[in-house]
């Protein structure tokens, strides 16, 4: 089973114009998923994870509907057939 | 950073400004300093904190530092005047793995000598200096700056701790001086492997110990490129002159309503002209008395005089901030500012008149003035009006497979639309 990451349309661009990213086989974790992203969309990673390993403080992850900065972060557990989404923040303009 | 070869306005020349907002760029263009045009904004939502313009090349280049509140900081191009921007798919600044800092601003772009055109440095927060030496291809941070042992001791002022300025030798490529909020001034003469702390005499009003070797909250320093050595600082509380590279300062703070502000720009011919813009206080950041005036010294910091003949003389509670003022190479000199408030201002005689080139901008952080040359003007010009006329999508022309991209294609906004008509009115208001 894949891991499917849905992107913003911001940065669409970056990943060759697709908005969802198939990630087969699944990576076990959120820091995972961002790894297997910056091996082949490196400009959607930057984007998304500082140089100190950090979601940026103005982006959000989520593993369905959960935030995962509320819970484990990078370490949280993603499941087979997971949709993992990247969203700004209710901030910025 | 405007081009410094002196041209009279009969000369066929343009010239460029590029004002950097906290939602945008925006790029102005004249051939007569009157009427103006204006693009953008670019890279919409987007702070843009430093921009300048390197002329060094074929064709000038615009550089732009683009920095989401979402997606973070990052260098963006242009080769035609600010038509179209690439944007690099990386992120081409960044800190080394290991160093435990991440990137959160580009705070100054600077171009190096004609001695060296493929050469460039960038100041970012964490105070960091990067250094290029493909014309922007690929940046790496300074060591002997990022390894200095006061780093620990340096701390953020308002803006965050940011290396905001970078002042080159023309006469010598191995030294360079810049300043950081609030670490102070720092001087390399081995081209970049060790740094000194360059600020005695220069006070730290917020610090039990009023001078120490470093640690000063130092807003700007300029100096002009046939007088290299002579230095003007705006310091948090201070103006000083240093006339040996820094080894020392003396304060200059004469004539003027206080001696606390951020921007400072060197006229382009005169090493002993310098304009400030006086600000209130720490506490209250607003121009003194509530109005708008730019001081001017014309014997080195002996005595200031102010400008004010155009600029709101009620009302007027402005700020301007480090970055937000500068020079073009015209004859006379053109001195342009915006404000916090987005207006922008500009004096085609030196700063004897002002009037207001744009209102109703975002919040302004930087102000850049270029005069270019009639052949690139044309060229870009043709460039302008290519992109205008076929609504082009960016097209990444000669770059890299790294820089294709751009998501800020949709937010160039190539329409100019002519701004002259306000100009001309303020003009004759101003009279």
């Amino acid at each position: 089973m894949a891991v499917r990451v849905v992107l913003p349309s911001v940065l669409q661009p970056l990943a060759a114009g697709t908005g969802v990213l198939e990630l087969d086989p699944a990576p076990a974790t959120v820091g995972g998923v961002m790894r297997a992203i910056r091996a082949r969309w490196p400009g959607v990673y930057d984007r998304v994870i500082t140089e100190t390993n950090e979601v940026r403080p103005h982006v959000n992850l989520f593993v369905g509907q959960e935030i995962v900065r509320k819970h484990q972060g990078l370490d949280a557990p993603v499941a087979d057939g997971s949709e993992v989404y990247i969203l700004p923040a209710v901030s910025g303009g | 950073m405007a081009t410094r070869s002196r041209r009279s306005a009969n000369d066929a020349t343009a010239t460029l400004l590029m004002v950097g907002t906290t939602k945008g760029a925006f790029v102005f263009r004249t051939d007569d300093r009157r009427r103006w045009t204006m693009s953008g904004p670019h890279f919409r939502g987007s702070s843009i904190y430093a921009m300048a313009c390197d002329a060094r090349g074929p064709r000038p280049r615009l550089w732009a530092s683009t920095d989401s509140p979402h997606w973070g900081a990052n260098l963006a191009t242009s080769d035609d005047l600010g038509a179209t921007w690439a944007v690099p798919t990386e992120a081409l600044v960044k800190f080394p793995e290991g160093s435990g800092l991440s990137l959160k601003r580009i705070w100054q772009i600077a171009t190096d000598g004609a001695a060296n055109p493929d050469q460039l440095y960038c100041g970012v927060e964490p105070a960091a200096l990067f250094q290029s030496t493909d014309r922007g291809r690929s940046w790496s941070p300074v060591l002997g700056l990022l390894e200095h042992p006061h780093r620990r001791q340096w701390a953020p002022g308002g803006g965050g701790l940011c290396l905001h300025t970078i002042v080159r030798d023309p006469t010598n490529a191995r030294r360079m001086l810049v300043a950081i909020s609030t670490g102070g001034v720092y001087r390399t003469d081995d081209a970049g492997r060790t740094w000194r702390a360059r600020n005695v005499g220069v006070r730290a009003q917020f610090l039990p110990d009023k001078h120490p070797e470093f640690g000063q909250c130092v807003h700007k320093v300029v100096h002009h490129p046939a007088r290299p050595e002579r230095l003007y600082l705006q310091n948090h509380w201070g103006l000083y002159r240093s006339d040996d590279w820094g080894d020392t300062w003396h304060d200059i703070a004469r004539d003027v309503p206080s001696d606390f502000g951020f921007a400072m720009a060197m006229h382009p011919h005169d090493p002993d002209t310098v304009y400030i813009l006086p600000l209130e206080s720490d506490m209250f950041r607003c121009v003194p008395e509530a109005k708008l005036r730019v001081y001017r010294t014309r014997d080195g910091g002996g005595s200031w005089q102010a400008l004010s003949r155009g600029l709101p003389q009620e009302g007027a509670f402005e700020t301007v901030l480090r970055d937000a003022m500068g020079a073009d190479a015209g004859e006379p000199a053109g001195i342009y500012f915006g404000t916090r408030s987005g207006k922008l201002f500009g004096s085609r005689d030196g700063g004897m008149s002002w009037t207001l080139i744009a209102g109703g901008l975002p919040p302004v952080v930087c102000v850049k003035a270029a005069t270019l040359a009639a052949p690139a003007q044309a060229a870009t010009r043709s460039a302008a009006a290519a992109h205008r006329a076929t609504g082009s999508a960016l097209r990444a022309r000669g770059r890299t497979g790294k820089q294709v991209a751009a998501t800020q294609r949709r937010s160039s906004g190539a329409r100019a639309r002519s701004i002259g008509k306000r100009a001309r009115t303020s003009a004759r208001s101003a009279r």
